[in-house]
Order: structure tokens, then C-alpha cells, then sequence
């Protein structure tokens, strides 16, 4: 099954959405697929609560915190 | 009866309009995740050229436009404004409808408005090249092409998935000298830990970002470079807005409304900014943000599971943290949380200054289909939001018998996006709940990838 992906801009399998992240869920997993399936009770089965919670849980970073967080774990250039 | 407006090169704006001046609520700073406190301009500088920083944090309200950008601009610019007549006629309304046609610059979309800015500051500041990520390969193409006229190397870091799947667009970067490398690449330790995973991994758009500030971060006289989301972004898409606001004078119209589509924002801010401007100042006019409802950024925030309380002894509940529908958002410390959305343009959003609609991926296409069967251009997949909310306000107008005036930015062409149109055409595309037996199907297509740890 397919969705437009607006993230990426293109047309994506589910399998995609649910397994892009290391394995895990893309954040925006649930609201894309809410509509056409009880998508929570399924990732729940696959991930477990613990899992579920943990994927889902607390506010996404926004782009430029995601950032500078990179750069500050990289460190200054040498 | 006009069928284009087009503006002459000299008459093409001259300076950028930044709507931070304007704001009748400053922009608050967003904030280090490691430390709490604001994001300073020089912790962007391992990344950023200072040239541009400094129109990051800008509160100018203008801001001259470079010759030399202007020389580059006018290959495709001032682009046309168009009257829909045909789309207006086939949908038997009064209103008026115009589309500014972004989709005329070489890469086919609004993107190098700011690619081209961008390449230019960062040559002056003495950038030898450039790092960036892309998902479906705009971003990419685009400023493959702004890097080759101002002699810049640039390295693309695309999603793997999307890499496979659109060739045309990695052709693109090559032909204009850009190089281009799947996602996640061998060529990162950001990368290198899913690559030598899985050759073949799908990539994502973190893992991308990843290697391209790695890049920039770690190599000689690079700087990385980002086409939405960033104030500066936004500033330079302006031109689009302010192009427009001269060309609908030439015909003696002013907008009721204006619409764009908003994925990070910035070509909804290019056409929208200018007039936000004149809302600011008392002219009565919608402004309008459309979105998928696959990806609600703005209509529905971002769904996640959250602490009921700040002390956060309750347990996670699900639920949108900015409220349903439209409940404004509320201001965390860090400034507003709209996932992916630029901060400008959520700010308003919270004053008011725009609302914003969500449309399925069906109605999208449809929109998108009745308008090249009409007005012959084929629309990029996103354009198609901006359409979809052009169709629906025009078929309202025509139920109250209202000329309306509307005004929508046609972001790109989808001449390069043909496959989403096939998945469309051939039935693949659909939002119907999805039966028992299919979800079954899906958890079977599972099982090639690796189980979450």
C-alpha cells in the first residue's frame, strides 16, 4: 500500500513508514496512516508499550535545534 | 483579455521583504537542545557563511538584492502571472484566479530563488563548496544549478529510497555539476553505520541532514545550505510575492485571497509575506496555508505522545500537544514546535495572520489533474495543495455568486514527479480505511526489514 510522502515528496510503501528510523516508525507514522487503519494498535503489537512510548513520546526537535545539535556533537572544525 | 501579466526586467524587485520587521509579536529565539539557552549566530557559524547569519537574525525590513544575484535571477525572472481563464471557466465561477508560474526557472520550481542567494553570499565570503541533503531531489537540482553559476563544488547527499526512484532528478545535479551520492553513504560516519549495515539501506531525511553538516562541518572551506525552514529562506522567496503585487496592480486587481502550499514553508512565505505585510497594515485580505492530511503540520500539530502536566507525572497520553484543530499552539521555551514547519511561518499562524487547510492525497491529485486538463501545465505533487484550496474557494465563490480575487503561487511543474501521477492514475494512490486482510498484506511485506531493536 502506497501514500504521498510529504516529507520526501514521493510516493512511499508503508513498509517504509513503519521501519525508516533504525527499524523503527517515521514520528509522523501515526497521523499519515490514522485514516486508513488502527495504525497505533498495530505498531503497539510490532513495538511493544515500552517501544511505542519511547518512539512516540515527548516533542519533536524542530529542524535548526536538530541542527545545532549535530554540530555541537561534532564539534569545531580542525 | 491578458491571458499573462509579465513584468519587465527592470521593473523586477530590487530588494527582499523581510516580514520579522512587521511581526506584531517577535519571532522568539529558538533555543540549544543541549544547554536551554538561545541559539547564538556563532553556533551556526561551523555551518553558515556570516553573510548569511546576518539575514537570519535581521530585522531590516528590506534588504538590497546583490547585482550579481539580480543577473542570475533574471534568467527566468520576473516570472509570469498567469489568469487561469480556463480552469476559472471550466469550474463555472465568478471568481478570478491567478497562479504565479514558478515553474519556469530551470530546475522547475521556486527553489532557486534562495539556492542562487545562497550560492552567491557564500562564494563572497569564500565558500569553495557546498553540502546539502535532499529528499525527492529539488532542493537538490536546485542548487546544483545556483552552485554552477557561481563555480561552487556541491555534494548532495539524497535519500536512498528516493535516489532508486528518481533518476531524473540526480541526472539533473550531475548535468550541472553537482555530485550526488545515495543516502546513507560510506562516505560519512554519520552514514557509514547503516551503510555498512545494509548496502541497500532506504536512507531517511535525519540521515541525510546528518551527512551533510558531518560534510560541512569537517571539510576544508565547506558550508552547508538548507532550501526551507531558515528566516533567510524565506526572505529570499519574497521576490515571488512582491513580483506578484506589481503585476496584479498592471491589471487593476488586489487578491481576497492567497494560497500556497506549505511543506516547510517557503514558497507559502514567498507569495504570501508582501501582502501578510498589508494585513499587518489593515488591508482585508485571507491568507491561506494548504497541507496534506497525511502530514497536518499546521491544521493538526504534531501528534505525539506527551505528559499531561510539565511536572510530568501523569502518564504519556496520546494527543496532538498543540491542541485539536485549531487551537493555537502553545510557546515552549524553545519556541513554537510545529515539526518541519518554519518558525515564521507558525508564528502566523498563532497571531492569526493565516489559517491554514488540509487536503487527502486523492483530493490533491484530482485538483492536480483538472488543472493541466485545463491550463495545460502539469503541477508538482505539493503545488497540487495550493490547487486543491484555489478549486474549493473558487466552487464557494460560485456558490455566493462572488468575484472573487485569488491569488495562488504554482511552486514547480511536475514534469520530473510523473511516477506519483501513474500511482494515481493506475488506482495505486487511495485514502480508504484500509480492510483486515490488507494490513495482513502489509505486515507480511514486513518481514524483509530488520526487527526495531
Amino acid at each position: 500500500m502506497n501514500i504521498y510522502c510529504s516529507q520526501l515528496g514521493m510516493i512511499i510503501e508503508f513498509s517504509y513508514c513503519v521501519s525508516m528510523n533504525e527499524g523503527l516508525p517515521c514520528r509522523n507514522a501515526i497521523r499519515c496512516w490514522r485514516d486508513r487503519m488502527d495504525i497505533e494498535h498495530y505498531l503497539k503489537e510490532i513495538l511493544g508499550e515500552e517501544g511505542f512510548h519511547k518512539n512516540f513520546s515527548g516533542l519533536p526537535k524542530t529542524r535548526l535545534e536538530r541542527i545545532i545539535e549535530l554540530v555541537n556533537n561534532l564539534g569545531e572544525k580542525g | 483579455m491578458n491571458r499573462k501579466t509579465i513584468l519587465s526586467e527592470q521593473d523586477m524587485p530590487r530588494a527582499w521583504y523581510n516580514i520579522q520587521a512587521d511581526l506584531p509579536n517577535p519571532l522568539p529565539p529558538p533555543l540549544n537542545p543541549a544547554t536551554g539557552e538561545p541559539i547564538t549566530p556563532d553556533m551556526l557559524s561551523p555551518i553558515l557563511p556570516m553573510n548569511l547569519i546576518e539575514q537570519e537574525v535581521s530585522t531590516e525590513r528590506w534588504i538590497d538584492i546583490p547585482d550579481q544575484v539580480i543577473e542570475r535571477l533574471l534568467m527566468w525572472r520576473p516570472t509570469p502571472l498567469y489568469r487561469a481563464y480556463a480552469l476559472e471557466k471550466f469550474l463555472g465561477t465568478p471568481a478570478h484566479i491567478y497562479f504565479k508560474n514558478e515553474g519556469v526557472s530551470p530546475p522547475g520550481s521556486h527553489k532557486p530563488n534562495t539556492a542562487i542567494a545562497q550560492a552567491y553570499y557564500n562564494k563572497v565570503f569564500g565558500t569553495k563548496r557546498l553540502a546539502t541533503e535532499t529528499g525527492a531531489g529539488q532542493w537538490g537540482s536546485a542548487l546544483a544549478f545556483a552552485c554552477n553559476q557561481f563555480g561552487l563544488e556541491l555534494k548532495v547527499y539524497m535519500v536512498r529510497v528516493s535516489f532508486n526512484q528518481k533518476p531524473y532528478r540526480r541526472i539533473m545535479m550531475e548535468t550541472w555539476g553537482g555530485k550526488c551520492v545515495p543516502s546513507p553513504s560510506p562516505d560519512t560516519n554519520a552514514g557509514r553505520k547503516y551503510f555498512e549495515q545494509n548496502a541497500e539501506h532506504p536512507g531517511s531525511l535525519g540521515i541525510a541532514i546528518s551527512e551533510a553538516i558531518e560534510d560541512a562541518v569537517t571539510s576544508k572551506d565547506t558550508k552547508y545550505s538548507l532550501g526551507s525552514v531558515l528566516n533567510h529562506v524565506m526572505l529570499h522567496q519574497t521576490i515571488i510575492g512582491l513580483e506578484a503585487q506589481k503585476q496584479l496592480a498592471m491589471v487593476g486587481e488586489y487578491p481576497d485571497m492567497v494560497i500556497g502550499c506549505a511543506g516547510g514553508g517557503s514558497n507559502f512565505a514567498g507569495i504570501s509575506f508582501p501582502f501578510i505585510r498589508d494585513k499587518i497594515h489593515g488591508k482585508e485580505i485571507k491568507i491561506i496555508a494548504s497541507e496534506p492530511t497525511s502530514c497536518p503540520t499546521l491544521t493538526k500539530g504534531p501528534y505525539v505522545y506527551d505528559f499531561g502536566d510539565t511536572a510530568q507525572t501523569t502518564p504519556l497520553l496520546p494527543m496532538y500537544s498543540i491542541g485539536h484543530d485549531f487551537v493555537p499552539a502553545p510557546i515552549h521555551a524553545g519556541g513554537l514546535r510545529y515539526h518541519g514547519m518554519a518558525p515564521l511561518v507558525s508564528r502566523l499562524l498563532v497571531d492569526g495572520l493565516i489559517e491554514a487547510r488540509a487536503y487527502s492525497q486523492l483530493e490533491t491529485f484530482a485538483a492536480g489533474l483538472m488543472f493541466a486538463r485545463t491550463e495545460g501545465f502539469i503541477p508538482a505533487p505539493e503545488t497540487n495543495h495550493a490547487i486543491a484550496c484555489v478549486i474549493e474557494e473558487a466552487r464557494k465563490a460560485k456558490e455566493e455568486g462572488k468575484e472573487k480575487v485569488i491569488l495562488m503561487n504554482w511552486s514547480g511543474h511536475g514534469v520530473i514527479d510523473l511516477s506519483s501521477y501513474d500511482a494515481y492514475l493506475s488506482g495505486k494512490l487511495e485514502d480508504y480505511a484500509l480492510q483486515d486482510e490488507e494490513i495482513a498484506k502489509l505486515v507480511k511485506d514486513l518481514e524483509k526489514y530488520p526487527k526495531p531493536r
